[in-house]
């Protein structure tokens, strides 16, 4: 079904697919950063940041070289999601939802919402409140 | 929409603050009349004092319900005041109704700050004060004295520089406090009556000099109105005013050959420098300083660091050290004004013990040995917490009941000794009961029950059976009460030591007692801390705990394992050596020129092997992001992180985490 919102989205081109990002979640984001590494983190965690003065854990959206940062806040959490390519921002308008009855978990990790196609290509709406929950839940376990 | 209006929000501050200090006041009163079993004349004066207080302050904040009850409170107190003086063996009730107000203030105080407040249904308790009044009080009601201070004969005023118009002194009641924020106040109600308006002292709203003054001479004021009888009865209807003295009526021009301006009296003078050693200070302001002052530390670490990177060493040896300087002495400063007392917490703690004492049928007296030691508010704070749950535990689950006691040859009734010590940098709080001890048998059995056990029985400590009962929703009890028994209580102690980077430890015997010690360190902004490499990885331990450092070649001769557990001689004794490379998953050789740094925490001990020893630092750590769950710390020994001077982040190492992982598991070895 066609989506007919205004709403705007962060799409981010990943390396077999993309992904997109409701920018109500989004801080800030930063090209070339410093990521400090940090030991015992566990998978998919690549190290922290310090943004403006907050120690922030960072985690991969893929596991390949990462050097721009997306910073989410979502609820009382703050992260950063590392991505290898420069993010753009597409309109909702612009896509079309694809009906999905198997939400897609990208290695476990992140949750998605919604999938979209725009120009051919599918694009995954992250669901970033889930995410995190699953994310905490998953520390819960590993440690 | 807010209950309380304009006006009185911006009197909500003041109020609370006054108001909590009141029922302070009150509950140690109440605790110390229970005790002695009688209500001494200055017991009944002091009560009388406090309700009257909150009376009229409530009143003026349009609490009107909260008002009504001080006041009949007040008056069964006026009534002891004037027939009785003092009362020898009172009865429970008058304890537990003073008690019951005293608990409702303090729960409606919390929640007044709320934008939502609404005062919460009181009937229940006013029927008991009702109640208490009809059977226990005179039946002609009293009315309240009082006591008017001797007339005095109106004065000459000066203070307003020979300048026309009505000039009166106000008188407020005597004990009324805040002097200022009353004069302030009725000067707002009859402002908008007069044409011409003028107080001395002049500054009200802000200088609290202007309350001793006022509580002493009372406030002049001189006014200009063509609704002059209104203004004068505004003035003798204001809150806390006992008279109106005219003293002088229009036109009258001042003879001026007196000083116009007061000389200062002895008095005042005293007053003023006993007022201006002492200052409110609202806890946000100290915790947006605190914050502030571990900002300028951090950023002086990387100014540091760019200006040895740059080779501007006079630069940095010169202004940058000075700067240093101020901001540790800046930050000194700080962490003492966030200084309070751990005693503070003890009369909580023993009216925690009364009423549960009271609900269980049990006797306990509270042992108190914490001197005047200091630590930061937050800590303070925290620990308060921790210890009622602690207490709680002790009378619920330690100590027997007068019968059982006595038939076990103990005293009929039980002691709880609180202790309190310091060590550099820490905090320790101990509580200790002579009850009947942890069941280890009991607790191994609900454990197997719940299927928390992670090895054979046989092989468990009793340290570590004994943090068995810290799981969240670990009981041993069959029942739940109002105190406890639903396995929360230590849980929550247990997360809060995490919280502010402590630990507790529990002792026990079967019979005789239990003792719980909650080590914490005495402030939570900066930490000196010696700083080291691991491969990449930066890590930190407190200053405090480093003893020694020892080149790893000359060590590697003196390491064996033992029970697979690695470990080296080191001052006569084996000691666990961690390798911190295997902690960190870095599958690699210990490199050449590593370094061994010898550790002791509070409890344990041992050596820790690190590439390279960094600085020594006074660093500011903080709390690991809530991303990675509250289980992190203790699977990995990592409290929290810092930023270093070159951007980098450090991993903040809890020794004592750390060392008893490595006896639990023995996961660090060679």
């Amino acid at each position: 079904m066609n989506s007919k919102s205004s709403r705007e989205l962060l799409c981010i081109t990943g390396s077999e697919k993309n992904y997109a990002l409701d920018l109500k979640w989004i801080a800030e984001i930063y090209a070339d950063v410093h990521i400090s590494p940090f030991p015992c983190l566990p998978p998919h965690y690549i190290g922290m940041y310090n943004y403006k003065g907050q120690i922030i854990p960072v985690i991969s959206l893929e596991e390949a070289d990462a050097r721009i940062l997306i910073i989410i806040r979502c609820n009382d959490c703050l992260f950063a999601m590392a991505v290898s390519k420069e993010p753009f921002i597409i309109d909702q308008k612009d896509v079309e939802e694809i009906d999905s009855l198997h939400p897609d978990t990208m290695s476990g990790l992140w949750a998605e919402q919604a999938l979209y196609q725009m120009e051919g290509t599918l694009v995954s709406l992250l669901d970033i409140q889930s995410s995190v929950e699953k994310m905490q839940s998953m520390n819960e376990k590993e440690f | 929409m807010s209950y309380f209006d304009e006006d009185a929000r911006e009197m909500l501050e003041v109020y609370l603050l006054e108001t909590r200090q009141l029922t302070e006041q009150l509950n140690n009163c109440l605790m110390e009349a229970e005790k002695n079993n009688r209500f001494a004349e200055e017991d009944i004066h002091g009560i009388f004092r406090v309700m009257h207080t909150i009376k009229s302050s409530s009143a003026m904040m349009g609490l009107t319900q909260l008002s009504a009850l001080a006041h009949k409170l007040e008056d069964i107190f006026a009534y002891y005041r004037e027939e009785i003086g003092t009362i020898e063996n009172p009865e429970q009730e008058i304890f537990d109704l003073m008690f019951l107000v005293s608990d409702h203030i303090t729960a409606e105080m919390e929640r007044m700050e709320a934008e939502e407040y609404v005062p919460s249904d009181i009937k229940r308790i006013e029927k008991q004060a009702e109640e208490y009044w009809e059977q226990f009080c005179c039946d002609e009601q009293k009315k309240e004295q009082i006591v008017e201070p001797q007339q005095e004969d109106p004065q000459k005023c000066d203070y307003f520089d020979g300048k026309s118009g009505t000039i009166v002194n106000v008188i407020f009641e005597q004990g009324c406090r805040l002097e200022n924020v009353r004069a302030f106040m009725l000067i707002r109600q009859i402002r908008g009556l007069c044409s011409d308006l003028e107080t001395y002292p002049p500054d009200l709203e802000h200088s609290s000099e202007s309350s001793a003054f006022i509580g002493e001479e009372g406030l002049y004021i001189c006014f200009t109105s063509d609704q002059k009888t209104e203004v004068l009865e505004l003035m003798e209807k204001g809150l806390f005013v006992n008279r109106v003295i005219l003293i002088a009526d229009e036109e009258e021009p001042e003879e001026s050959t007196e000083e116009l301006i007061p000389q200062e009296s002895q008095t005042k003078k005293q007053q003023e420098t006993r007022e201006t050693e002492f200052l409110d200070v609202k806890a946000e302001k100290l915790d947006k300083m605190q914050n502030l002052s571990c900002e300028m530390v951090i950023q002086m670490l990387v100014l540091e660091e760019a200006l040895r990177k740059n080779g501007l060493e006079d630069i940095r040896e010169g202004t940058a050290r000075q700067i240093n300087l101020l901001i540790s002495e800046m930050e000194r400063t700080v962490m003492e004004m966030r200084m309070r007392p751990v005693n503070r917490i003890v009369p909580k703690l023993r009216r925690i013990l009364r009423d549960i004492c009271r609900d269980e049928g049990k006797e306990a007296e509270l042992v108190i040995n914490c001197g005047d030691i200091e630590a930061d508010k937050s800590i303070v704070e925290c620990c308060s917490e921790a210890l009622m749950h602690l207490i709680r535990n002790a009378v619920d689950h330690g100590i027997e009941s007068g019968q059982v006691r006595q038939d076990l040859g103990k005293e009929k009734k039980g002691k709880i000794v609180f202790q309190v010590e310091s060590t550099v940098g820490e905090l320790l709080l101990t509580l200790s009961d002579d009850g009947c001890g942890l069941d280890e048998e009991k607790i191994l059995n609900k454990a197997r029950e719940r299927e928390l056990l992670v090895k054979p029985e046989a092989e468990y400590t009793s340290q570590e059976i004994y943090e068995l009962i810290l799981k969240p929703g670990f009981t041993t009890n069959e029942t739940v009460n109002a105190y406890s028994g639903r396995g929360v209580g230590l849980d929550v102690v247990n997360n809060i030591m995490e919280e502010i980077g402590g630990h507790l430890y529990i002792e026990s015997q079967a019979g005789v007692g239990s003792k719980f010690t909650m080590v914490a360190p005495l402030t939570l902004s900066t930490i000196e801390s010696a700083c080291f490499r691991v491969g990449a990885y930066h890590f930190s331990v407190p200053a405090r705990y480093v003893f020694n450092f020892m080149e790893y070649e000359e060590k590697q001769k003196q390491i064996r394992q033992i029970d697979g557990h690695s470990y080296v001689l080191y001052d006569g004794k084996m000691v666990p050596l961690i390798n911190l490379r295997k902690v960190c998953g870095l599958e690699e050789e210990v490199p050449e020129h590593s370094i061994v740094i010898y550790v002791r925490g509070t409890r344990r001990e041992g050596c820790l092997v690190a590439d390279a020893m960094q600085e020594q630092k006074r660093i500011v750590v903080r709390p690991l992001p809530t991303l990675l769950g509250s289980s992190f710390r203790k699977a990995t020994g990592i409290s929290g992180c810092s930023i270093m001077g070159d951007g980098n982040i450090c991993a903040a190492l809890d020794l004592e985490t750390v060392i008893g992982n490595f006896e639990k598991e023995g996961a660090h070895e060679f």
